[in-house]
């Protein structure tokens, strides 16, 4: 059977673990590729007109594989983490796929992925379908060993590896849901960018879960959603540890979760940490104009604060190339 | 006598292109704004040429700096020393000529921005994000609707004695709350007023969101003519706003003082000549069919030679 995996939304999060499950049971993969003009505008077509830039783009996805394969994987994500949520979005995507005659029931392949409860069981939903496959409980199980496997080697080494990181002229913390900041067409190059300009890039993805639960204890309310606990949480961090030389947060117009992540995020820097910060809002438009001129104007800010600060020793006399104290 | 040696500053804006001359003294000789009009090469083209005929003998231009959002294509046309994002010129040209400034509120023809500035360097900035309500477009309209010449708009202001409020988050809703108002019989002036506050609270609930702005506050930009928003702003800051000399052409004065910063470190200059200039430009676009992001490149020719290409993504036609 050929199975189709949209590259998008949380793709860029579990692509490892899907992968290497559908391979192990032996279905040929078909991926719907990077985004491009094309897919957007099917996306945007297609979708309700009040929906965020991500959930128009996977529909976008979706059209492009449905002639392409047997079937379209579509993963429910009702939770990743105990007593956690995600947009709400992501529970109702098969629904609003069918909704807005994307795909039929019957093309799809929907998997819930579910850890409210018990998170270390959160992918029951992938063994479930195994069993019903290999109609051999021994076989189903080692491929769900061996997709948990890939996917933690991946996250681990997620964790060590810096975007770009021979160059030295400093680093920049990228904060923004994975589907946007690892997306080059929809952040419209901004890592790209970045990077041209002899910047290291730090994502949310570099800080590891001790920090982040850390940063997140010390607010007086617990957040209850994962992706808006992740970027609250790293971006503290790199505040906090001074690993970063300025801060982009990104994200898409209309976001739900960022609305309320994004100005915790600038009360916080104003309050304490006064670093580089700037947020940048995607949306349908092509026209890079306006995110250049407010990355060069940032970039252009992060080096005339530096000079001030002297090179490479911030203000709290800690070196900004690594967490450890040089005074 | 000694050759003088002049600089070029270009503003490419989306309303206005504003083009200055100064010399190493950094005074400005020559000032243009001219309304951009959605030809900024015609209109690049015909303004050097008057002002190549008014530059003083026995000078030459020893550098060219381009800022604004159309400052690739002017870069690409001049062969500029410097390109800059106009963030960064307003805020150096600010800082030269006033350098106790803290808060620069720039309000221009599509954009507006706060750029704050601490111990002479720029901490922190922000733009109108992705509508134009807050900005010169704004006044623009409204004072077409009332068939004001944009002039007199904000003289009018200053004539009102109980300005009528007028909601100020979008252009639409102002426009249908202004007739309103109309219609209920208030004067034109407290209306004018009316939105000339509208506009500054909109600016300062947006823009200046969270922004600490401190004293020295300069006021620049096309709309800082505007006595009726200058006005409004100083009433609800509490505090005296200097709208500097040249107010209206500071992203060109920025570009050129940082083509002088370029040219004294490299030495000599990119500038192609004002008789380069009379060259026929032609700029084309086509939508590339490499891939499916169809990217609409655009192409600068001087006579049949290519200058520059921009706008595609991958860099295959060498933009970015």
């Amino acid at each position: 059977m050929k199975i189709g995996i949209p590259q998008s939304l949380l793709y860029y999060e579990f692509y490892p673990y899907w992968e290497t499950f559908f391979e192990k049971l032996g279905y040929e993969l078909v991926l719907s590729g990077e985004t491009t003009k094309e897919i957007l505008d099917m996306g945007s077509l297609s979708c309700v007109q009040d929906s965020c830039i991500p959930v128009k783009l996977y529909h976008g996805h979706v059209l492009n594989l449905v002639d392409r394969c047997d079937r379209v994987f579509i993963p429910r994500f009702r939770s990743i983490a105990k007593r956690e949520f995600i947009c709400p979005k992501f529970i109702g995507l098969p629904e609003m796929l069918k909704g807005a005659g994307v795909i039929d029931d019957e093309k799809m392949l929907v998997i819930d992925i579910d850890g409210y409860k018990e998170p270390h069981n959160k992918y029951r939903g992938f063994a479930k379908y195994a069993r019903a496959v290999c109609k051999n409980r021994c076989r189903a199980d080692r491929i769900i060993a061996s997709c948990q496997l890939r996917q933690d080697e991946y996250e681990r080494k997620r964790l060590e590896s810096l975007d770009n990181s021979e160059s030295d002229k400093g680093i920049i913390g990228l904060i923004g849901h994975p589907y946007i900041v690892y997306d080059g067409y929809i952040n419209m190059g901004i890592n790209e960018k970045l990077r041209k300009e002899g910047y290291m890039v730090m994502y949310p993805e570099n800080i590891p879960a001790i920090n982040i639960d850390t940063e997140c204890a010390r607010l007086p309310k617990r957040i209850f959603l994962s992706y808006g606990r992740r970027l609250f949480g790293s971006g503290m961090d790199m505040m906090r540890n001074r690993r970063v030389d300025g801060i982009i947060f990104i994200t898409s117009f209309g976001c739900g979760v960022d609305a309320l992540i994004g100005e915790l995020l600038e009360i916080f820097n104003k309050r304490y940490f006064n670093m580089p910060y700037t947020s940048i809002v995607v949306d349908e438009h092509t026209g890079e104009g306006g995110v250049k001129t407010r990355i060069e104007a940032f970039l252009d800010m992060v080096e005339w604060r530096r000079k001030r600060d002297g090179v490479d020793i911030s203000p709290y006399g800690q070196d900004v190339h690594s967490s450890k104290s040089i005074l | 006598m000694g050759e003088c040696k002049l600089y070029l500053g270009v503003d490419v804006g989306s309303v206005s292109t504003n083009i200055i001359v100064m010399d190493s003294d950094l005074k400005v000789l020559e000032k243009h704004y001219i309304r951009t009009q959605g030809r900024p090469i015609q209109i690049l083209k015909k303004s050097f040429k008057e002002l190549s005929g008014n530059l003083p003998l026995n000078s030459r231009i020893a550098g060219v700096g381009c800022t604004g959002s159309g400052r690739e294509l002017a870069g690409a046309i001049t062969g500029a020393d410097v390109i800059k994002n106009e963030i960064t010129a307003h805020g150096i040209a600010t800082l030269t000529f006033l350098p106790d400034t803290k808060t620069v509120i720039e309000i221009g023809g599509q954009d507006s921005k706060i750029i704050i500035i601490r111990d002479g360097i720029i901490t922190d900035f922000a733009m109108n994000t992705v509508c134009a309500a807050g900005t010169g477009s704004f006044i623009d309209r409204q004072a077409s609707r009332l068939n004001i010449p944009i002039e007199e708009f904000g003289e009018l202001a200053e004539f009102s004695k109980a300005p009528v409020r007028i909601a100020g988050r979008c252009a639409v809703f102002a426009e249908s709350d202004m007739i309103h108002k109309q219609q209920m019989g208030h004067g034109v002036e407290d209306i004018v007023k009316g939105l000339c506050v509208a506009l500054v609270r909109n600016y300062l609930n947006n823009v200046g969101k969270g922004k600490e702005i401190l004293p020295r506050v300069v006021f620049q930009g096309g709309v800082a003519a505007n006595k009726g928003i200058k006005n409004a702003f100083e009433d609800m800051l509490e505090t005296n706003i200097t709208v500097p000399e040249h107010y209206d052409v500071m992203g060109a004065l920025g570009a050129a003082i940082l083509a002088k910063k370029e040219t004294d470190r490299a030495g000599c200059t990119k500038f192609r000549g004002f008789d380069s200039l009379e060259e026929d430009f032609t700029s084309t676009s086509f939508e590339c069919d490499g891939c499916p992001n169809m990217c609409e490149v655009v192409e600068i020719k001087v006579g049949n030679q290519v200058v520059a290409r921009w706008g595609d993504r991958c860099g295959k036609w060498g933009g970015s």
